[in-house]
């Protein structure tokens, strides 16, 4: 499911570096999830999406409750290996964005004042140029927009972004659809 | 003296009304609103009965001519880009440059357009801001509820300028709120108000009131927007 070799320690050691050096709060690895697993989760989560809509906190398509042990475990195992800690799932949302959806600040579910990282993997079929995942920290110009891109995997210190929004999807994406997967992961004490 | 337009300490415009210390006051004469042709009982009694939450639609409030002298005002106004979490549009500054903007202010904030608003919405008002927007193809602002702690700001309005047929989209949805323990739990759509050229649609702040401009799917939308306070 994941890219080969992307778990492997001579390819994370010098990510790790980075990102604990680094000033910014999250990690895009780009093609992460291989393109035939993103196909198959497509497939298996579609049926259990429920749709939500609150005006003032967003519109989506979401599972709360399904779990895919494998892949969970590998991405976990892939979080821990990047922050250098062991990390424990809290949360997984398995989440479904089209035209006319959105997620707003108020919408944010996953702000945690505990150590950890959020994981999100983009299951979609198509970059659609639009749908990017924005987190803001507490001062100006702390703001980070992650566009959408298909197989991407990407981890957010929330403890240093506690805000996050995501775009809405305008009529220009037509019928695409943007699904992602989010973790919560926090430190093991 | 005429009521005359001033730049707060924050950049924004605000109406000073000016008065003379003789008991004859000047009244300036509204430009271009014709307040007095208001039938302030009727809609007086359309804000207090309109849902999901006060507000209240007064058509037909400019001639073609006028309008098109307001759309050489927005199109000399400078705008800016707006891109955040809820809004996609472009947006003039806090302070109007364009004369023509700037007298239309003057009408909304003069001292008949103030009573007039204050006597149609029962509250009491002593000023108004605004700017102006123009919304393209994917722009938005996406449901939010105006009211602010401490900002005073108490009836919003936009009046819209756009060229017949325009525009698809952009219109105004107010929705209906559930509310527990003070968070609102449940939205519904309630009301979608198109934003016909010449319109000016007046609705109550509160924490409540959670409106949006819908996308514009096609063309463009033009208005002026902001709060009387």
């Amino acid at each position: 499911m994941i890219t080969p070799g992307l778990e492997s320690e001579a390819a994370l050691a010098p990510l790790r570096a980075w990102w604990q050096g680094a000033n910014v709060p999250v990690l895009i690895l780009p093609d992460g999830l291989l393109p035939e697993a993103a196909t198959r989760l497509r497939a298996e989560i579609a049926p259990r999406l429920s749709r939500y809509e609150v005006a003032d906190r967003g519109r989506w398509w979401w599972d709360r409750h399904s779990a895919h042990a494998e892949l969970f475990e590998r991405l976990g195992a892939l979080g821990s290996l990047l922050i250098g800690s062991s990390l424990r799932l809290v949360a997984a949302r398995w989440l479904r964005f089209g035209h006319g959806d959105y997620a707003l600040l108020k919408g944010d579910d996953g702000r945690t004042s505990e150590p950890g990282v959020e994981l999100t993997v983009d299951f979609s079929e198509a970059a659609t140029g639009e749908a990017d995942v924005v987190y803001l920290g507490a001062g100006p110009g702390d703001l980070w927009a992650v566009p959408q891109q298909p197989g991407g995997i990407v981890l957010c210190d929330r403890q240093r972004a506690p805000y996050r929004y995501e775009r809405y999807l305008t009529h220009r994406v037509g019928e695409a659809e943007v699904h992602r997967l989010r973790l919560t992961l926090l430190s093991d004490r | 003296m005429a009521d005359r337009v001033e730049t707060d300490p924050a950049g924004r415009d605000r109406i000073r009304r000016m008065r003379t210390p003789s008991a004859n006051r000047m009244r300036r004469m509204a430009r271009w609103i014709d307040f007095a042709g208001w039938d302030v009982t009727a809609l007086a009694a359309a804000w207090r009965g309109a849902r999901p939450f006060p507000h209240v639609i007064v058509d037909q409030l400019l001639s073609d001519g006028q309008m098109d002298e307001l759309r050489v005002g927005m199109a000399a106004e400078p705008h800016w880009p707006d891109r955040g979490e809820l809004q996609d549009f472009m947006a003039s500054g806090p302070h109007l440059q364009c004369e023509i903007l700037r007298s239309l202010l003057c009408d909304l904030g003069g001292a008949e357009g103030l009573e007039c608003v204050a006597a149609l919405t029962g509250k009491g008002l002593r000023s108004v801001e605004m700017r102006s927007y123009v919304y393209l193809a994917g722009g938005r602002l996406l449901p939010h509820a105006d009211w602010r702690e401490g900002v005073g700001r108490q009836v919003a309005f936009a009046l819209y300028l756009s060229h017949p047929g325009a525009c698809r989209g952009g219109e105004l949805e107010l929705f209906e709120c559930t509310v527990e323990n003070g968070e609102i739990v449940a939205t519904a759509s309630a009301a979608i108000i198109e934003h016909l050229p010449g319109r000016l649609v007046l609705f109550d702040v509160s924490p409540t009131s959670l409106h949006q401009v819908r996308e514009v799917m096609e063309g463009y939308r033009l208005s002026v927007a902001g709060w009387f306070t």
